[in-house]
């Protein structure tokens, strides 16, 4: 099995944990045995009947042995109020972009029209003469630090999808601001609860196929003419 | 790799408990990552050596008074406070559907 096809399959099963802490979360602290319960028992049977079948599949999830595939189930989910948001965790686009680092511009594109709606605007702006999205390419600061404010797995995937964009575009400053902001967010995350649990799992995904990626930029990155401006600002170019 | 979060994570508690003592700071998850971010926007370093001199009962470091302003003042709460943009009760997993 390839590199790509072993993180392919982690990042699945970690998605299927992050599904089932949020679960656990949005209910109140119910335990898995319950909660699979209430999604999986048919409308008919009793709880005492259940229990007797009841795989204890949600608790596989959780603890990373099994990952979430089936469909209906996670409809039916959905479509509960109090659990609405599992669908789109469970497909997250940072799932799509951690099990893709090497995307192409077109896919990492494509991402971005995934996240949330606060996040695209940022990203995307309408061309007026013909209506059409257009790539917003950040140059200053700002806008990594309010898409940071989110706090939120949203930002996290957006700043990922920024590394690998501003990789294949070659704007080493951009990349490299983007892999800061990333490495303080996902920080700050892991140090709560459930993103702790899952910590190292997704750092080790984020730390070496993102962060540690053409380290340390050098001159040879840069056309001849950038060496002397890339010698005063050696310093800006440092990743985390 | 993993040992640095770990020690960034000791940092950041003890900043934040430091920060308790001068300002209102609430125990929610938003709240602590506000501050968190604030942290991370600054210089990490320079706050930490600030706290670090604050304790020794020298005059606030400038530092120390951009936080104690950021958080009481009602301008730049607003700029702290502004972190949960969207105001999701749950910071962390946004759970907008597009």
């Amino acid at each position: 099995m390839n590199e790509k096809s072993r993180d392919l399959k982690r990042v699945r099963y970690i998605a299927s944990q992050t599904l089932m802490f949020f679960l656990k979360e949005r209910s109140g602290n119910l335990s898995y045995r319950k909660l699979e319960m209430l999604f999986k028992k048919p409308d008919g049977q009793s709880e005492e009947d259940y229990q007797d079948i009841c795989s204890g599949a949600f608790a596989k999830y959780a603890s990373g042995q099994i990952r979430f595939k089936n469909q209906r189930l996670i409809q039916k989910i959905e479509n509960n109020k109090k659990y609405q948001g599992a669908k789109y965790l469970l497909n997250h686009p940072l799932w799509l972009i951690l099990e893709n680092p090497n995307a192409t511009i077109e896919q990492t594109r494509k991402y971005m029209r995934q996240l949330d709606p606060d996040t695209q605007n940022r990203l995307f702006k309408k061309n007026k003469m013909n209506g059409v999205l257009e790539r917003n390419i950040w140059k200053t600061y700002e806008p990594f630090s309010w898409v940071g404010k989110n706090n939120n797995l949203d930002a996290l995937a957006c700043f990922l999808m920024l590394i690998r964009e501003m990789e294949l575009l070659k704007q080493w400053h951009s990349y490299v601001n983007a892999k800061w902001y990333a490495h303080e967010l996902f920080i700050r995350l892991s140090h709560f609860e459930p993103i702790s649990t899952l910590a190292d799992n997704i750092y080790s995904l984020i730390y070496h196929h993102f962060i540690n990626k053409n380290q340390p930029i050098t001159s040879s990155y840069f056309p001849k003419e950038k060496h002397r401006m890339f010698e005063v600002f050696k310093n800006e170019y440092a990743s985390p | 790799m993993i040992r640095d979060l770990e020690f960034f994570q000791i940092l950041m508690k003890e900043m934040l408990s430091k920060a308790r003592l001068l300002a209102l700071i609430g125990n929610s998850k938003k709240e602590e990552l506000n501050f968190y971010f604030w942290l991370f926007e600054h210089n990490f370093k320079e706050v930490k050596n600030a706290f670090d001199k604050f304790d020794m009962g020298n005059e606030p470091p400038f530092i120390i008074k951009r936080l104690m302003t950021a958080i009481t003042s009602s301008n730049t709460r607003k700029y702290i406070r502004r972190a949960g943009i969207s105001d999701l009760s749950e910071p962390i997993m946004s759970n907008t559907t597009v």
